[in-house]
């Protein structure tokens, strides 16, 4: 079922570098609409139309990672949204690695790393189709490095999370790379088990209050995790329990 | 009461439904004390009835004058069975367009392209596209942008 994106780990996947994109998540999908799909990770020096969810403005000045893995995923599309999880791991590793301190640094569902609750990199995944049974994946991975832009909420940068100072982004990718590749290579081998567990020991808000806003509703509630395919657990004030698939989470505090 | 009617109903237009299938016909109508239920089919099986006296057609493509109240469940089932119904790959959330405010994939009316993305359905951040798997018209847009939907929920009507 997933056999393809089992070969393509068996090798390094090429980088193609530019000084300046619109955004490294548009290249993947012009590629993808060209009939490449990798795997390959597009980096931009600069991007000049980064976005986030809902066509949310992400700013990335030169020094900060603005990287998109494009890979073809023989898996089902339910599978794939387990790459959100997969990818803030990774993420999280990345930064740990280049010596980020571990004190503080968290995920906020489903995919936000966030230092004492600034945000020090954000994801966002796009798919398409090619055939019935086969998608591509552009996973688009934005870190602050060298300065953290205040978007829609707070920021923090590598720069200030590391005593040695922050790495270049180039480094920093190639830590990325390494670590997305044991992340996903554990996935294949045992499944999203080993994913939601680690991602619920760094996990934001557990066993607190959030609210979760999505276009059409707010839920306030308790987390309590997420369940196998990912989806938020809440626990509403009358003891039922909510699965939340879509919406921007926040803490009470 | 109505709701014994509307139970009454189902069965019976599943049974007419399959009957009108079965024998390749075109329209099939009963009648039964006060209740008149008329199951045609224009194109791919629609299925309409009415606990008045009035026949009423809830396929898009056959109107029938002097609309009688329609049982609120009447329109969706029919949508749900319909096999032009594009359906929801996944749970998660539906939109029109690729952002907020940008252009909408496909209106009612639209043209597609086998392949052409119509909604884009988001869950965990990942965002996927819902294509038409064949070139037709968009009939329908059964669910409201930004709108939770389940797997295998119908989404679009294509014709």
């Amino acid at each position: 079922m997933t056999k393809l994106i089992e070969a393509a780990l068996a090798h390094s996947w090429p980088t193609f570098w530019y000084e300046e994109l619109d955004s490294t998540n548009l290249e993947a999908r012009r590629r993808a609409s060209n009939n490449e799909y990798g795997p390959c990770w597009i980096a931009a020096k600069r991007q000049t139309q980064g976005k986030g969810r809902l066509g949310r403005q992400w700013s990335a000045p030169e020094g900060n990672l603005s990287t998109t893995a494009l890979f073809p995923f023989d898996g089902t599309l339910k599978q794939a949204s387990a790459i959100s999880f997969i990818a803030a791991l990774a993420v999280y590793d990345a930064a740990i690695s280049i010596g980020a301190k571990s004190d503080g640094l968290q995920l906020k569902w489903p995919n936000d790393v966030r230092s004492n609750k600034h945000k020090l990199a954000g994801i966002l995944i796009e798919t398409g189709e090619v055939s019935s049974n086969l998608n591509w994946i552009a996973l688009g991975i934005g870190v602050n490095i060298q300065s953290s832009p205040n978007v829609d909420q707070k920021t923090i940068s590598l720069s200030e999370l590391t005593k040695t100072g922050a790495p270049n982004a180039d480094n920093l990718l190639e830590k990325l790379k390494l670590t997305f590749g044991d992340r996903l290579h554990s996935f294949l081998k045992f499944g999203f088990s080993p994913i939601r567990e680690d991602w619920m020991k760094y996990a934001e808000g557990l066993n607190e209050m959030i609210t979760v806003q999505d276009s059409q509703s707010q839920i306030v509630g308790k987390m309590k995790g997420i369940n196998e395919d990912g989806a938020l657990e809440v626990e509403l004030s009358d003891g039922t329990q909510k699965l939340i698939t879509t919406g921007d989470v926040s803490l009470e505090n | 009461m109505a709701d014994k009617v509307e139970k009454l109903d189902t069965a019976l237009i599943r049974e007419l439904a399959n009957i009108l299938t079965d024998g390749n016909l075109g329209e099939i109508e009963v009648e039964h004390g006060e209740l008149r239920i008329r199951v045609s089919m224009p194109e791919p099986a629609a299925v309409s009835y009415a606990a008045t006296a009035a026949p009423v057609a809830a396929a898009p493509a056959a109107p029938v004058a002097a609309a009688a109240p329609v049982a609120a469940a009447a329109p969706a089932a029919p949508a749900a069975d319909n096999p032009n119904a594009v359906k929801s790959p996944m749970v998660g959330t539906a939109y029109f367009a690729p952002e907020p405010g940008a252009a909408p994939f496909v209106e009612v009316g639209t043209s597609v392209k086998e392949g052409q993305t119509i909604l884009l359905v988001e869950a965990m951040k990942t965002f996927n596209p819902v294509t038409a798997p064949k070139s037709g018209t968009v009939k329908e847009i059964l669910v409201s942008d930004g709108q939770p939907v389940e797997y295998g929920e119908p989404l679009v009507v294509i014709e």
